[in-house]
């Protein structure tokens, strides 16, 4: 048993190293790590109360006390960011696994039955495929209100199509190979291939998706929240931020308001696609 | 050069790189293709046999290269041009592709393009080297058709790839590659994608091709058979090197290298005694870009001597025109090759 | 009862077997027609022998290994194995559940394809323990020792069942699929083109390791190849195909110095033989196997056979023992 846990360490220290020498997933690994643990360590790096209304102190240039100045409420901008993340980054992630867990149900079984199971899954995904996504979450927003379980809900109902689809098509090409006939002919059930089996082999093109959907869930919460349908607008998020910043005035005399939710965004989802394209090349054991 | 020969290559050496490794697919490979004759290069997948013809042609992937070597064409006695000094994809090159040296792949199916009917790729080729009209290259077109056995030329000359079958598609791309009569075929695995009733369809057809326009044909296969049976001359390849080299009966009857003894040995021949063990050689087919200290195939030979080891065994002739490249034959008065 | 203690030593019929897949078009899926993939094939294998089909591309020989390997449904006919307590044979479509479960595991498979044979994630341990423990062959450490031990038959260290497919040479992957099916203690393996994606020299490795194998675990091979001489060398009867049906059962030194149908004496005629001088009469056979969507009338073979009479042309010939010899079957009007 020694060797085969010397073999088991010596496999995951490959892996370790493998992501190592991968710059760019390590540095988006980091900036992730880094803006969680930010988001959830909030109260003790920062003293403000993100929603607090000091009107005295409205929009105020970066101070010892403000880091990054206030903003037209007089709440803390700094505090907003690290509080708003907590939710911002839950949206992102939550919404990402819950949508592709969807998909990769439903794109295996359409994969791997076929026949009428996959034209039914198909013609249902591609009905939602069909709508235009954002009147698709503005109707349903008008149907369940709002608030962020219901958006993480919503955003799982309506983004799993890509997933699926990928899934599905990749299992209708892997099931026609040896090693899944071999396992059919020893009596392994379906349900254990097409999970324990098959879906090991799609997981490289899923994690991008998730990784990119991640990333694309917190965009669109934003959009929604600039919208004023995502999250209410007294809950921070960096969406909300950016959205109580769209007066023409601080549009163009306080760019801080909006520049520095609007990095933070990007930087999140720019990190996510680097460390989701590292985690890939790790968990492809053929590289 | 001999006024017998029509191809000659001398001391080629082609590198691929991969990543930042450099991996040597042919090393030091001289051959040389007589006139209306045909050569076999034999050997395992990885041996470098495809890569040398390719070679020969500049038809290598942007990573390889022709780093050494000569490579002399002469279509006619008197005639000749030095193809490795041509750049790759040089108007020169490209003139000499599908006019004077053309090529049969092995598979079929892929060689074809699905969109063009088969008399428009025959016809392309016709028009690139030659100045022909219309109707001209088509009245060719169909009797070379007729000629290679593909039945109602008149109607599949404007038939689509997918409408052939794989034998069929086979003959196309023959006709495609004979349409401006070249003095070299080069073909590269030609049937090991056909079933064996095909295959012999299309090598008797390839022997009928060399009598009527006295082509010469390098003939490419991993299947001993095939050579014995189409071949004048035979080249055995291993690790990016000629191991053995000569006339078909003299290495046929007399293998020399253990190699090729091994293959000899190593294939179930048809009414062979079930109770035979076949011999087999020990070991994988090595990578091309495993490194070996001395003789390549030393580590799966079976007649290994203390010389094996030292370095690369240069070339013997044993007899007139029958080379080797082995450390056992030191003694046996050869002289190095030039 | 009397013809089953005849055959006492058949291990598995085939009695009429048929397979058609339908074509379909259309939105509705309209079916328009079948290709015949296997049409009628009846066939015994005994015990311990090893039966090669040989057949050009297209013949069936694949989907008959997968309706045996029961990959495929049948369309008509069946297939009977050997009962393991009462030596009955029984049909593998009326076997319970138990026993349908246990055939599986007394009929293994080897693919063309070594690689493709094996998950490209799971290690070669997780790959050959998950059929073992499901035909419950043993605890965990039994489980173990047995892979171990394969893998030392089939000449690989038994460490290497730590290491992923793709770290292997075909050689090798080919040994480990070998080894895999043998650590199920089958008695059928049901070998689709095991060679031919194979390097000459690695061919005859495997071709001895399995006949080796043969004899120590006392195996019946059912060995699909189009390569007649490997097949030839392999096995003890050789069966041919021709677009779904048998054209001629013999064993093998009656195959080779006897063959009967005129399609076998073009197949054996057309290999290519290593040894300089050994051009024979050939026979080339016109034209292409024709498709099995609308096989040909009569004989199936006739549109190409070079000894075609008028009856060919309009009854399809039945497969009946020669004149000769009992053993020897052949499915031509000229025999």
């Amino acid at each position: 048993m020694n060797t085969k846990k010397t073999i088991k360490s010596s496999i995951a220290k490959r892996n370790i190293q493998k992501f190592y020498t991968n710059r760019l997933a390590l540095f988006g690994l980091i900036v992730v790590a880094i803006l969680i643990i930010m988001s959830l360590i909030a109260p003790f790096i920062t003293p403000h109360d993100p929603n607090y209304v000091d009107s005295y102190k409205r929009l105020q240039a970066p101070s010892s006390e403000h880091w990054l100045g206030t903003d037209n409420a007089g709440r803390d901008l700094f505090a907003r960011l690290v509080y708003g993340g907590r939710v911002s980054i839950l949206v992102g992630i939550a919404s990402a696994l819950g949508a592709s867990i969807i998909g990769v149900i439903l794109g295996c079984i359409a994969g791997y039955f076929g026949g009428k199971v996959d034209a039914i899954i198909l013609y249902f995904c591609e009905t939602f495929v069909s709508f235009p996504s954002t009147i698709l979450v503005l109707v349903m927003v008008g149907l369940v209100g709002r608030g962020l379980s219901n958006l993480i809900i919503i955003f799982c109902v309506t983004g799993w199509m890509g997933v699926a689809r990928i899934v599905r098509s990749k299992i209708m090409s892997l099931r026609e190979e040896p090693f899944v006939e071999s396992c059919i002919a020893n009596g392994i059930s379906g349900i254990s291939i097409m999970f324990r089996h098959l879906l090991p082999n799609t997981l490289g093109p899923v994690i991008v998706s998730i990784t990119l959907a991640t990333a694309d869930f917190v965009l669109e919460e934003s959009a929604l929240s600039f919208l004023g349908i995502g999250v209410p607008p007294n809950v921070a998020t960096w969406g909300n931020i950016i959205n109580s910043a769209k007066s023409l005035d601080i549009f163009q005399n306080h760019p801080m308001l909006w520049v520095v939710p609007g990095l933070m965004i990007s930087l999140f989802a720019l990190s996510v696609n680097f460390f989701g394209d590292g985690l890939r090349d790790v968990l492809d054991v053929r590289q | 050069m001999n006024k017998d020969i029509v191809l000659s290559i001398d001391g080629l050496k082609t590198q691929f790189k991969v990543g930042k490794r450099i991996v040597h697919a042919v090393n030091d490979v001289s051959l040389s293709v007589k006139r209306g004759k045909t050569l076999g290069i034999v050997g395992e997948s990885g041996c470098g046999k495809s890569v040398t013809a390719h070679s020969v042609v500049q038809l290598l992937p942007k990573t390889g290269n022709i780093c050494k070597g000569t490579i002399k064409y002469s279509p006619e006695v008197g005639k000749e041009y030095v193809l490795s000094d041509y750049k790759r994809d040089s108007k020169e090159i490209r003139s000499i592709r599908g006019k004077h040296i053309s090529m049969i792949f092995q598979d079929p199916l892929s060689s074809l393009d699905p969109v063009y009917t088969i008399g428009k790729q025959i016809e392309e080729i016709l028009f690139e080297h030659e100045k022909i009209s219309k109707n001209e290259a088509r009245k060719r077109i169909i009797d070379l058709l007729a000629k290679l056995g593909i039945p109602k030329p008149e109607e599949r000359y404007n038939h689509y790839p997918h409408q052939f079958s794989g034998g069929m598609k086979q003959r196309v791309m023959i006709a495609i590659a004979m349409v401006c009569n070249p003095k070299l075929l080069i073909a590269d695995e030609p049937t090991t994608a056909l079933d064996v009733t095909i295959q012999a369809q299309i090598l008797s057809l390839m022997r009928d091709i060399q009598k009527d326009y006295g082509t010469s044909i390098i003939l490419i296969t991993h299947n001993m058979g095939i050579v014995a049976e189409a071949c004048d001359e035979v080249a055995v390849m291993y690790m990016g090197r000629i191991v053995e080299y000569g006339p078909l009966e003299k290495v046929f009857n007399n293998p020399l290298h253990p190699y090729t003894s091994a293959l000899l040995r190593s294939v179930p021949v048809l009414g062979i005694d079930k109770n035979t063990e076949l011999r087999s050689i020990r070991g994988n087919t090595p990578d091309g870009s495993d490194v070996f200290q001395g003789c390549e195939f030393s580590p799966r030979c079976d007649q290994i001597c203390q010389h094996c080891k030292d370095g690369h065994p240069p070339v013997r002739v044993v007899e007139e025109g029958h080379e080797v490249r082995c450390w056992l034959y030191e003694g046996s008065g050869g002289s190095d090759h030039k | 009862m009397a013809v089953i203690t005849n055959k006492n030593n058949t291990l598995l019929e085939l009695k009429n077997v048929k397979k058609h897949f339908p074509i379909t078009s259309g939105f509705f899926r309209k079916v328009t027609g079948y290709v015949r993939a296997v049409d009628g094939v009846t066939l015994d294998v005994k015990k311990g022998e090893t039966l090669g089909i040989v057949g050009e591309s297209g013949c069936g020989k694949t989907t008959l290994g997968k309706t045996i390997l029961r990959l495929c449904s049948l369309t008509g006919g069946e297939i009977r194995l050997k009962a393991v307590d009462s030596g009955e044979m029984k049909g593998l479509q009326d076997l319970d559940k138990r026993e349908s479960f246990e055939a599986r595991r007394r009929i293994q498979m080897v693919f063309q394809n070594p690689y493709a044979s094996l998950n490209p994630m799971k290690n070669i341990l997780s790959a050959f323990d998950e059929p073992m423990k499901i035909h419950s062959l043993g605890n965990k450490q039994e489980r173990k020792n047995k892979i171990a031990e394969m893998l030392e038959t089939v000449n690989l260290q038994p460490d290497y069942m730590y290491r992923f497919p793709h770290e292997f040479s075909g050689g090798q992957q080919q040994r480990i699929s070998i080894a895999k099916a043998l650590a199920m203690n089958p008695e059928v393996i049901v070998c689709d083109e095991p060679v031919s994606a194979l390097d000459v020299s690695i061919q005859s490795q495997i071709m001895n390791l399995m006949r080796k194998l043969q004899k120590g675990y006392n195996l019946t091979y059912i060995f699909i190849a189009h390569d007649l001489s490997v097949v030839q060398y392999m096995s003890d009867r050789i069966a041919v195909m021709y677009l779904g049906k048998i054209v001629e059962v013999a064993e093998a030194v009656e195959f080779h110095n006897n063959c009967l149908h005129p399609y076998t004496m073009a197949l054996l005629s057309a290999v290519p033989m290593p040894v300089v001088g050994a051009k024979s009469e050939r026979i080339i056979l016109k034209g292409d196997v024709p498709s099995p969507v609308n096989p040909p009338k009569g004989c199936k073979f006739h549109p190409r056979c070079y000894k075609c009479i008028d009856i060919c042309k309009e009854k399809e010939p039945a497969l009946k023992p020669s004149d000769t010899n009992p053993d020897h079957l052949v499915a031509c009007h000229l025999r």
